[in-house]
């Protein structure tokens, strides 16, 4: 994969592209590191192994529209402050899968599903981002987060499992 | 719903949480201005993202370029003489040049382009602990990429061991800044070892030419030379494959 990916970046066009989207967002993404790690080098870390992950999915990234395309990098930037936060912390924290679900049987329209997906917990986030964003594997995931395999199976299962479960009863289509 | 609609609708919804989370969330007042190194660093990486890239995470890539049909200067394999060479006469020759620039070397390939599957190598006289991590394996048509990793403990860092076809239209690069470059013989072959100067964990290279098989291989590790070496000179053809 490593091959063909450093294909895309060699252009000129494409490293003024990616100019062009550092320019334009990193401020944004510096904002939101720091929003999380409240520390001036863990932002520093989380925003740079962001571009790093960046250039590794340059040819995905390069297609994304204007439009979604910050959301995208805010994803990778808050999911590269978690890995650092999970390092960080000596506790780890519990995580309010049941709490947050309690009310799946309210979810009557899309914005409703948004909003519970949004109330999930971080690492929950986090791994289906990655999964169903950028393709990693559970065993990638698990690596990069710290859990094991199996834990990463499962919250992805879960998640996969609520969307089913919600978009089945209320019919909600691609 | 099918499994392929239920992956579109969840990477819909998880884009959608992201914007809902982002309009809502107040922004930190926490004021981000950057030091020094990290605006050096930023710097670094928009003249020259790969190379940036590839010195945060220390992989030795390869890559696929186009070949400029120009001259080249040169230097021969052992550093040694200096020489010009035109595509022509390269082609007939050699099956590969090295460009030496400021900062990095790249092996650039003109051996004819080989077609089937890649010869599958591997260390067999790996540190112990390590095995080959599958999921990074990485297989291309004229490129292979293998991960060691330690499976007791994950502070140390991995093994990485590649080959690639020294086929016409690819080239591979060698960064060799803090780097010395010693001459080594692996197992009868003329190969290198950038040795990385003191800086701890900072990974060494060793490469070497298997002109008989138009094969180029790198093993890239934090190790010292002999361990370079020994692990280079186990590399063999994996026949369970």
């Amino acid at each position: 994969m490593l091959t063909f990916f450093l294909a895309v970046l060699e252009s000129d066009e494409d490293r003024q592209k990616f100019s062009l989207i550092y320019e334009q967002y990193h401020c944004r993404l510096e904002n939101v590191a720091m929003g999380i790690l409240e520390e001036q080098k863990d932002a520093e870390d989380a925003v740079q192994n962001a571009f790093v992950q960046v250039i590794r999915h340059f040819k995905k990234i390069s297609k994304i529209s204007c439009e979604e395309l910050l959301f995208w990098l805010i994803s990778i930037v808050k999911n590269e402050a978690l890995i650092i936060l999970r390092k960080k912390r000596r506790v780890v924290q519990l995580e309010d899968w049941e709490g947050a679900v309690k009310t799946v049987s309210d979810v009557i329209s899309y914005s409703e599903l948004v909003d519970l997906f949004s109330r999930l917990p971080d690492t929950y986030r986090a791994i289906l981002e990655m999964k169903y964003f950028w393709g990693y594997t559970d065993k990638e995931i698990a690596k990069k987060l710290g859990f094991s395999e199996t834990a990463v199976s499962t919250r992805a299962s879960r998640g996969r499992t609520l969307l089913r479960e919600i978009v089945e009863k209320e019919g909600f289509c691609t | 719903m099918t499994e392929q609609e239920l992956d579109i609708m969840m990477q819909r919804v998880l884009l959608d949480a992201i914007k809902f989370d982002y309009e809502k969330e107040k922004r930190t007042n926490i004021p981000f201005s950057g030091t020094e190194k990290y605006h050096k660093s930023i710097i670094s990486m928009l003249e020259d993202p790969l190379r940036w890239e590839r010195k945060k995470s220390g992989w030795t890539r390869k890559r696929t370029l186009q070949l400029v049909a120009t001259f080249f200067l040169v230097f021969s394999l052992s550093l040694g003489g200096l020489m010009v060479v035109s595509p022509t006469v390269r082609a007939a020759f050699i099956q590969w040049v090295m460009e030496l620039y400021e900062t990095h070397i790249t092996y650039r390939y003109t051996g004819d382009v080989i077609n089937g599957m890649m010869p599958q190598y591997e260390i067999t006289k790996l540190p112990e602990g390590y095995t080959e991590c599958k999921e990074e394996r990485i297989e291309g048509t004229n490129y292979v990429g293998i991960v060691y990793r330690s499976e007791t403990d994950d502070n140390v860092s991995p093994i990485f061991f590649d080959y690639i076809y020294m086929q016409q239209g690819s080239a591979s690069d060698q960064d060799i800044e803090n780097k010395t470059i010693l001459d080594v013989v692996v197992n009868g072959m003329e190969g290198q070892i950038y040795l990385s100067n003191g800086l701890e964990k900072a990974d060494s290279t060793i490469t070497w030419i298997d002109v008989e098989n138009n094969l180029q291989f790198s093993v890239d590790a934090v190790a010292n030379e002999n361990d370079l070496l020994r692990m280079a000179e186990s590399v063999s053809l994996n026949n369970k494959n």
